[in-house]
C-alpha cells in the first residue's frame, strides 16, 4: 500500500516506524507529505505510532490479489463466465465437428458422408471413437474405384483424402481362370494379346459375348494331338470399333424463367440440428430460385463448432411460354450432343465419327443418328468346372471321330 | 581515545568497537548509510540523522530514501555535500 503522512512530527513518526521494525520503502516529501510504501500487516501496527507522533496516515493506493480479489468480488458471475465458456470450448474440441473430403471426382460429397453416416461417422461423433483404419477400410471396401484412402483429424476436423482409380484395364489380381468377352457388338481394330488364346483378330465382326481372347491354353503333343490343357486368366488389350445410336427429343414449347427483379435475403442460425430462422422468414413469393449458403463457425483453420449461419437469397420469377426458334432448337440439340460426347471422352473412348443429324418440325426437335467409336473391350467370364468338363468332352468325341 | 587504539592496534573493525557509522556512495547519486540512530530532518533537499559519533548531514535536491530499517538506509537523489557534524 502507499500512504501518505502529514502532521508536525513526520520524523518522530519514521524513527517510531524504525523502532518498531516496520518495512518501509520508496519514502518521498512531497508537498508537504511524506510518501512511502508499506506492507499491509505493517500498516496496522501503525496505530500506536500515529497517535504518539500525532500524526495523520492516509492510504493513497492498495496493490495486491486481497485488494483485487476485494474489489471484484460481486463480480464473480463474470469470471464464473470465463471459466464457463474454457469448460464448454475444451469440451467442444473432445467431438468431430466437421468431416470434409479431398481428392475425389466421380463421387460427391454426400455420397461419401451417407455411406459414413449409415456406420456411425458423422458430426457430433466422439473423437475417441474414430478409428482411421475402419474409415480407410469401408471407404474402399464400398467404392472399388477409389484406391487410396488416407484419414487425418486435425483439431475438430476430420479430413478424408482420396485418390480414384481412372483407369478401366482389367485388374491383374485374379487367380481364377477366365475367358474376355466382347462385352459389346463391333468391330475389332487391334488385339495385343499376353496370356490366353487368340480367338478373333483385326477386321473381325463381334457380338457382344463372343469370346475374343479363352483362358484356355492347348499344349501339343508331337503327333499334334493336345496332350494337356492349361486355364490361365486371359490377359490381352483389345480395341474395337463400336457403333452407339444417339437420340435426342425435346418439345419446341418451353417454359421459361423470367426473373422479376425482386429478391429478398433471410438467415437462420443453428446449433447441431436445431435452427432457428433469424430474420426474413416466410417468403410469400409464387415462383423463387433460392440459393443458400452455410457457414460454420470456426475458430482458427480446424477447430470448427456445431454452430451454423445460414443465409438464403430468393430471387422471384414468373414462368412464360416460349417457343424456341430453329437455330436456338439446333443450338440446344448440338449442346446435348457435345454433353454425350463429352461423357464418353472422359471414359477414355475415341470419337472416329459423327453421323447425327437434327430434324425440327412445328412440335419437335429431333436429333437421331450413330456414333462411330473405339474404345477398349473386354469383358471377365470366369472358367468353371462345368465348362472345363464340357471342353473335356468335346475334345474326347473329337479324339473318336479322329479313329473313326 | 582507548577503544580507538585498541581497534587500530588489534586490527579490529571500528564500526562494531566504537559504533563508527559506514557510508557507502555511488557517484553523487546514491549514499548508503549503516550503522545510525535515527532521522533529525527530512526533506526532499536536507537529510539530517544522528549517529552515535555525533550527525550527518546530506543536503542536495529531489532526496528520496530508498528504503530505511534498523540496521541501514539508502538515500537517492543528486547528492550536493556531505557534512559530518
Amino acid at each position: 500500500m502507499k500512504v501518505g503522512v502529514t502532521g508536525l512530527n513526520r520524523e518522530r513518526f519514521l524513527n517510531l516506524c524504525r523502532n518498531h521494525n516496520l518495512n518501509i520503502w520508496k519514502l518521498r516529501k512531497k508537498e508537504g507529505q511524506c510518501t512511502f510504501y508499506i506492507q499491509v500487516c505493517d500498516f496496522r501496527k501503525l496505530k500506536d505510532i500515529r497517535r504518539k507522533s500525532s500524526c495523520r496516515v492516509k492510504i493513497l493506493e492498495k496493490h495486491g490479489t486481497p485488494f483485487f480479489i476485494n474489489k471484484y468480488c460481486k463480480r464473480v458471475m463474470f469470471f464464473g463466465g470465463i471459466i464457463l465458456f474454457f469448460l464448454i470450448t475444451y469440451q467442444m474440441s473432445l467431438y468431430v465437428w466437421n468431416i470434409s473430403l479431398e481428392g475425389n471426382y466421380s463421387y460427391t460429397e454426400d455420397i461419401i458422408l451417407e455411406k459414413l453416416a449409415e456406420n456411425g461417422i458423422k458430426h457430433g461423433i466422439y473423437k475417441s471413437k474414430i478409428v482411421g483404419s475402419e474409415i480407410e477400410r469401408l471407404i474402399r471396401n464400398s467404392y472399388p474405384d477409389i484406391t487410396w484412402v488416407s484419414t487425418e483429424l486435425k483439431g475438430t476436423r476430420l479430413i478424408i483424402h482420396i485418390k480414384e482409380n481412372f483407369d478401366r484395364t482389367i485388374p491383374e489380381t485374379e487367380e481364377k481362370p477366365y475367358n474376355i468377352l466382347s462385352g459389346k457388338q463391333g468391330v475389332i481394330t487391334n488385339i495385343i494379346t499376353r496370356t490366353g488364346t487368340p480367338l478373333v483378330k483385326a477386321g473381325d465382326e463381334v457380338e457382344a459375348d463372343t469370346v475374343l481372347v479363352s483362358g484356355v491354353i492347348e499344349i501339343y503333343g508331337d503327333d499334334g494331338a493336345v496332350a494337356a490343357t492349361e486355364y490361365v486368366p486371359a490377359d490381352a488389350d483389345i480395341y474395337g470399333r463400336i457403333v452407339y445410336p444417339y437420340s435426342d427429343e425435346f418439345s419446341m414449347n418451353y417454359a421459361a424463367k423470367e426473373y422479376t427483379g425482386k429478391s429478398k435475403n433471410a438467415f437462420s442460425t443453428g446449433v447441431a440440428d436445431s435452427w432457428i430462422n433469424v430474420m426474413g422468414l416466410p417468403v410469400r413469393y409464387e415462383n423463387f430460385d433460392m440459393i443458400t449458403e452455410t457457414h460454420q463457425a470456426h475458430l482458427f483453420d480446424n477447430f470448427y463448432l456445431p454452430l451454423y449461419f445460414v443465409s438464403y437469397k430468393y430471387n422471384e420469377y414468373i414462368i412464360e411460354n416460349r417457343k424456341y426458334s430453329e437455330n436456338e432448337a439446333k443450338e440446344l440439340a448440338n449442346v446435348n450432343l457435345e454433353r454425350f460426347l463429352k461423357e464418353l471422352v472422359e471414359k477414355g473412348i475415341q470419337i472416329i465419327q459423327n453421323d447425327v443429324k437434327i430434324e425440327i418440325n412445328d412440335k419437335k426437335c429431333i436429333a437421331f443418328g450413330n456414333i462411330i467409336v473405339e474404345e477398349r473391350l473386354g469383358e471377365i467370364q470366369y472358367i468353371t468346372d462345368e465348362m472345363k468338363s464340357s471342353d473335356n468332352n468335346e475334345e474326347g468325341n473329337q479324339d473318336e471321330d479322329e479313329r473313326d | 581515545m582507548l577503544m580507538e587504539a585498541a581497534a587500530s592496534g588489534l586490527n579490529l573493525p571500528k564500526d562494531v568497537l566504537l559504533g563508527a557509522s559506514l557510508m557507502h556512495l555511488t557517484g553523487h547519486y546514491e549514499a548508503t548509510i549503516e550503522n545510525y540512530k535515527n532521522i533529525i530532518e527530512y526533506s526532499d533537499t536536507v537529510l539530517l540523522i544522528s549517529t552515535k559519533t555525533g550527525k550527518i548531514k546530506i543536503t542536495g535536491e529531489n532526496l528520496e530514501i530508498e528504503y530505511f530499517t534498523g540496521d541501514d538506509m539508502k538515500v537517492k537523489g543528486i547528492l550536493r555535500e556531505i557534512t559530518i557534524i
